[in-house]
């Protein structure tokens, strides 16, 4: 309904009002008549007593200005997440792609100059003739191997960030629906998308944990390890080992 | 010992080659998801180490698309995963997999686990 039928409505009931005051009126003045039916005589004075029936077409109409205000508003506000929100959340969606292809290839340059050095142990080790104490090597080979392993961080930060970047990615979904809602509310047009942004249950099919930690330790390897034996059948207890 | 090391990261595949290298493995098959590594498992890998949660294919599709081949009926097959609920290693168990591994690992865990495989492996053998 636009402003011109709210306005035209209101107009109605105005001369609506206006007959009914003079019908009022004009049974105020047979009001001895009505002295043997008590129920019509209330009737009409509780009518009559009604100071409001008259303002009742400024109230419908200020309503309808207040009502035009707040979907204004409305409007502003969806622009707003629209402009805002969603595009806030894809740029940081970008950057966290951009964090993990940045480490990952650091870190295959940290691999490349790990495998550099192994590769320079080996050709001083050769040159020494054993001059230099064999242990020693071996001592900077194991140093270097675990420095390798320790780059296991990447896969790992990796997954937590694409966990991130999911979860960003169903709340874009979410404040899109809200948005729709304010669509909705203008055109009243179309089903809401929000039921496709719920979470998935389970991480099992995608190509990344998102509980994926580094906070591992031997024991979480021997929970694991036990757990496994009880799904096997060979043992008994099995027990979690949550991140 | 021919290997096969599946992981999309392509630090982590290098990471497991550097492991196995170190531990006396040196031949070794990289693949990047599961359908990459059926394609490149051919009768001659005696060993699969893979990756869960992979692109394209998952590690437990690949375990239950191995465990379909007759030549990899009973190929040691070494799950290496940030997964730990019980219910996953259920569903692991159920695939079809021989062990399984937390990252993040050592090479010795990698040793460990390898030996005990191979060892049950020649024994129902």
């Amino acid at each position: 309904m636009d402003a011109s039928q709210v306005r035209d409505l209101a107009t109605e009931l105005e001369t609506t009002l206006r007959l009914l005051a003079q019908l009022v009126t004009e049974l105020e003045s047979r009001r001895e008549d009505w002295n043997r039916s008590g129920v019509v005589r209330e009737l009409v004075t509780r009518l009559a007593g009604q100071p409001n029936l008259v303002e009742l077409p400024a109230i419908l109409l200020r309503a309808h200005a207040e009502i035009t205000e707040v979907l204004g508003g409305i409007r502003l506000t969806r622009e707003a997440i629209e402009c805002n929100a969603i595009e806030r959340i894809r740029d940081t969606k970008d950057q966290i792609s951009d964090v993990a292809s940045t480490t990952e290839s650091a870190t295959l340059e940290l691999m490349n100059g790990l495998d550099r050095s192994l590769e320079l142990i080996n050709s001083l080790e050769s040159q020494a003739h054993g001059a230099a104490p064999a242990e020693g090597y071996q001592e900077l080979r194991s140093q270097l191997s675990a420095l390798y392993n320790h780059l296991q961080f990447q896969d790992i930060t990796t997954q937590q960030l694409q966990g991130v970047a999911q979860s960003l990615l169903d709340v874009e979904r979410r404040v899109a629906a809200v948005a729709a809602l304010f669509d909705r509310a203008f055109h009243a047009q179309g089903t809401l998308p929000l039921e496709s942004a719920s979470g998935a249950a389970s991480s099992a099919h995608l190509a990344f944990n998102p509980d994926a930690t580094m906070k591992r330790t031997p024991a979480d390897q021997a929970t694991v390890d036990l757990a496994f034996k009880g799904a096997r059948g060979d043992a008994a207890s099995p027990c979690d080992a949550r991140p | 010992m021919k290997c096969l090391v599946v992981d999309d990261s392509a630090t982590m595949r290098r990471i497991v080659v550097n492991a196995l290298k170190s531990i006396g493995y040196d031949d070794v098959v990289e693949a990047a998801d599961g359908n990459d590594a059926l394609q490149k498992c051919d009768a001659s890998i005696e060993l699969v180490i893979t990756d869960w949660n992979m692109p394209v294919m998952g590690g437990l599709e690949l375990v239950k698309g191995l465990r379909g081949k007759p030549d990899h009926a009973k190929t040691p097959i070494l799950m290496v995963t940030t997964r730990s609920v019980k219910e996953d290693i259920l569903q692991a168990v159920e695939a079809g997999v021989s062990s399984y591994i937390l990252k993040p690992f050592t090479p010795q865990v990698l040793k460990e686990k390898i030996d005990q495989i191979l060892s049950l492996a020649s024994g129902s053998a």
